[in-house]
């Protein structure tokens, strides 16, 4: 296994050094051509941050798609390695093809903008505050990064597993969104997000966004960027409320959670992925099964405009074609599919009675 | 010695074998034939410890394959459509084998010069046939104790078909085992000493292809007064299960008949038994013409899967 | 070669069986080792091995153990080669009156003659 994974390091170098060369070329055109003050310089670890967890999100499509193949599958799964090894490899190697690129650039963003911002206002930069940073993205993107990977190998095929990873990134936050509508709709509120937020600042209101598996990058990356902008350690108006703390802490927790369950589940579950069902219709209950009735409820719940919860409804019939293979969806996925239609505009005229 | 007890194997509601057994000897070039879509990909891959079966055991030596590192090191599966990375060419794909196998570079060299072979060019630009030589230069360079090879013979010009079979021929003098599954049973029967037919869902003979040949025969018969199959078979059998052997007609020797046309007085029939007790038989019969019309594995297996269609409906 | 229509081993016997007839193979000709007539031909070794052992116990080559295999005994004659030819033939719905013209054709009026 170690000489598979150093042949696999080997053959890979180059493609991770591509990798590593245009993201440090992105992210060092926008640090060289920002105006040279402390305070704008430092928006741009939003771009580092967006190709962190860009990154943490493509990569895994590429690392295990070995697994999405028949013919690849037939390859691998003939060789003198236990399938958990080969997962296990592809995993390292997607890790390094995340981590490497992200340090590369990051350390030299830093660096750049350190020089400019020096030169232009020498002591307007909390430049210490790169370091706790670093750790703290590459944390989050590891979260990411689990996720996705975990996601990903749910699927029998490519075009399923990317769209498990973007139900992946959305479902949690979507039904916690779903819930403050009800929730306020209950409390007689006409339950937009701003609107209730802006009403109730400390009050129930439950913020989706910490709820995503990007949360912890996303806030990391605010917080730092605060301290980064003002050289001193300070709140951003983000971390006012202290119902918005304990909502972060329960989101990142849970984000957390999702990430060690993604990674155990991942390696002790291999064991029972079977290569028959590569190429075939996805199955898992991690993917279309589950997540497309809960998006067409949620999304219907939430939608609120007629045309949005139109798109929705012929969205969610699209989304089931995909996962069939065939626009013939069968009636099994017919009913499932109108019966959460049915659910979805059941809440929905429920909440438009109560507001 | 690869074995198969009673294995089966559906995919979804699509049953492909049903109580199928196999026993591949030490040594033995075997080859694995079948209609298309019989299943022959499907064995391959499960002995290759690439599927499960859903029931039954599959074992090299006594020791079962799936997910056996120690038993794959030893066992090699070239799929009829190998896989290959998009950047690859003949020398990394010889990389990634010797990383995984014990591969022998100067056999590799040798195979590479006799098919005049371009290790620069990726794999993605070669016709069907200067991959699979590639494959197949990979394969016999790894010197696996077990070699699975799928449509073994697909896209290889008559040269390169010659080669690889005395490469094959090489392999198996060192001791390993081959199963080469084909259409081509021209040259299956050049290379094989046995063979698995596969049909309606199970493994319906597996052995010997000496054996199934020596006792399978055509003939072309004449009687003077014509004939039908049931008075043959029962002329030939006197009613009995076989052919009676002795004078006193105690031991009957098993015999079948496999097909019986008739074309105005001429009878084409394929008979399964012991060539000489049949013949002597069927001279007793007093035909006008009885003529052997040599019949090769080709003929053999339309033959076999044949009569299954006739049984089948 | 043969027509094609034959089993592997039986093709190797008749092949060497038609050289011996012919002359081409002599008395004491040494012949390729199995291993080295299988790989010259591709095919397997114990193919090749059932053909010499049929061609043995037909008296056409003998064995001498760790030296080779030896053309010996030459009880094939053309005359039985053509016989055998012939019978193939005859069942292929050959009549005597076309095998007459094809002799009357290659060989002349010659009654005694060669080609």
């Amino acid at each position: 296994m170690k000489k598979y994974f150093l042949y696999e390091l080997k053959k890979n170098a180059f493609a991770i050094g591509v990798i590593a060369f245009v993201v440090t070329a992105i992210y060092m055109a926008f640090v060289l051509t920002t105006f040279q003050s402390s305070y704008d310089i430092n928006a741009n670890v939003d771009v580092i941050a967006f190709i962190g967890g860009a990154l943490a999100v493509c990569i895994p499509v590429w690392a295990f798609a070995y697994k999405m193949k028949k013919r690849s599958v037939d390859m691998y799964y003939a060789l003198p390695l236990k399938r958990v090894e080969i997962l296990a490899v592809k995993y390292l190697i997607g890790l390094l093809a995340i981590v490497l690129p992200f340090t590369v650039a990051y350390w030299l963003g830093a660096l750049a903008t350190f020089v400019k911002v020096s030169e232009a206002n020498p002591d307007g930069m909390g430049a210490v505050y790169y370091i706790p940073y670093y750790f703290a993205a590459l944390g989050a993107m590891l979260c990411i990064y689990s996720v996705s990977a975990f996601a990903y190998t749910r699927a029998n095929r490519i075009i399923d597993g990317i769209l498990f990873i973007v139900f992946w990134m959305i479902a949690l936050a979507l039904v916690v969104l779903f819930i403050n509508r009800i929730v306020g709709a209950a409390l007689g509120y006409d339950g937009f997000f701003g609107f209730v937020y802006s009403e109730n600042p400390d009050g129930y209101y439950i913020f989706p966004t910490c709820f995503s598996p990007i949360a912890p990058l996303d806030y990391a990356t605010r917080f730092f960027r605060a301290q980064l902008e003002s050289n001193a350690l300070i709140s951003s108006d983000w971390f006012v409320f202290r119902n918005q703390r304990i909502n972060m802490g329960v989101g990142f927790a849970l984000t957390a959670l999702c990430a060690v369950g993604a990674n155990v589940w991942l390696f002790l579950g291999e064991k029972r992925q079977r290569a028959e069902n590569v190429g075939q219709v996805s199955e898992s209950a991690f993917g279309y099964k589950v997540m497309i009735p809960l998006f067409t409820v949620c999304l219907i719940g939430i939608a609120d405009l007629i045309p949005l919860i139109a798109l929705v409804i012929v969205g969610a019939f699209a989304l089931t074609a995909v996962y069939r293979h065939s626009v013939k969806i069968g009636v099994k996925q017919a009913v499932v599919y109108a019966a959460s239609v049915f659910v979805g505009i059941t809440v929905d005229l429920i909440i438009r009675s109560c507001v | 010695m690869i074995e198969a007890k009673n294995i089966s194997k559906s995919f979804g509601k699509k049953l492909v074998f049903d109580n199928a057994d196999i026993s591949v000897a030490d040594g033995s070039i075997c080859g694995l034939v079948g209609i298309n879509g019989a299943g022959k990909s499907t064995l391959l891959r499960i002995i290759a410890g690439v599927l499960t079966a859903d029931g039954g055991t599959v074992t090299v030596d006594g020791e079962p394959i799936y997910e056996n590192k120690r038993v794959k090191r030893g066992l090699m599966f070239i799929s009829d459509d190998p896989y290959f990375d998009f950047d690859i060419n003949g020398e990394k794909l010889g990389k990634f084998f010797s990383v995984m196998y014990d591969m022998d570079g100067k056999v590799f060299g040798h195979y590479v010069e006799k098919f005049s072979l371009d290790l620069k060019k990726p794999l993605r630009n070669l016709s069907k046939g200067l991959k699979r030589q590639i494959f197949i230069a990979v394969a016999l360079a790894c010197r696996p104790k077990i070699l699975l090879l799928d449509e073994a013979f697909d896209g290889l010009d008559p040269l390169a078909r010659l080669e690889f079979k005395r490469g094959i021929i090489e392999l198996q003098e060192s001791g390993s085992t081959v199963v080469i599954s084909s259409h081509s049973l021209r040259e299956l029967e050049d290379i094989c000493d046995s063979f698995i037919l596969i049909d309606r869902n199970t493994v319906k003979v597996c052995g010997k292809i000496e054996d199934a040949l020596d006792n399978i025969f055509k003939l072309q018969l004449v009687f003077k007064d014509g004939m039908t199959k049931d008075a043959f078979v029962a002329a030939m059998t006197a009613g009995g299960e076989g052919v009676p052997s002795g004078a006193d007609g105690a031991d009957a020797v098993p015999f079948e008949c496999l097909r019986f046309d008739t074309l105005g007085r001429v009878v084409t029939a394929v008979l399964r038994g012991d060539k000489n007790t049949v013949m002597t038989k069927i001279d007793g019969l007093q035909p006008i013409v009885a003529d052997e019309i040599p019949m090769d594995f080709e003929d053999y297996f339309i033959e076999e899967v044949r009569r299954a269609d006739g049984e089948g409906r | 070669m043969d027509n094609g229509k034959r089993s592997v081993y039986l093709t190797i016997v008749s092949d060497i069986k038609r050289q011996v007839a012919l002359g081409l193979l002599q008395n004491g000709d040494k012949l390729p080792s199995c291993r080295e007539l299988a790989l010259e031909r591709g095919v397997n070794p114990n193919t090749v091995q059932r053909a010499y052992g049929e061609l043995e116990a037909a008296g056409v080559i003998y064995t001498v153990p760790k030296k080779g295999v030896y053309v010996g005994g030459g009880k094939v004659s053309i005359a039985a080669l053509a016989r055998e030819r012939l019978a193939e033939l005859k069942s292929g719905g050959l009549t005597k009156a076309e095998l007459s013209e094809i002799i009357a054709e290659l060989y002349g009026n010659d009654t005694e003659g060669t080609i």
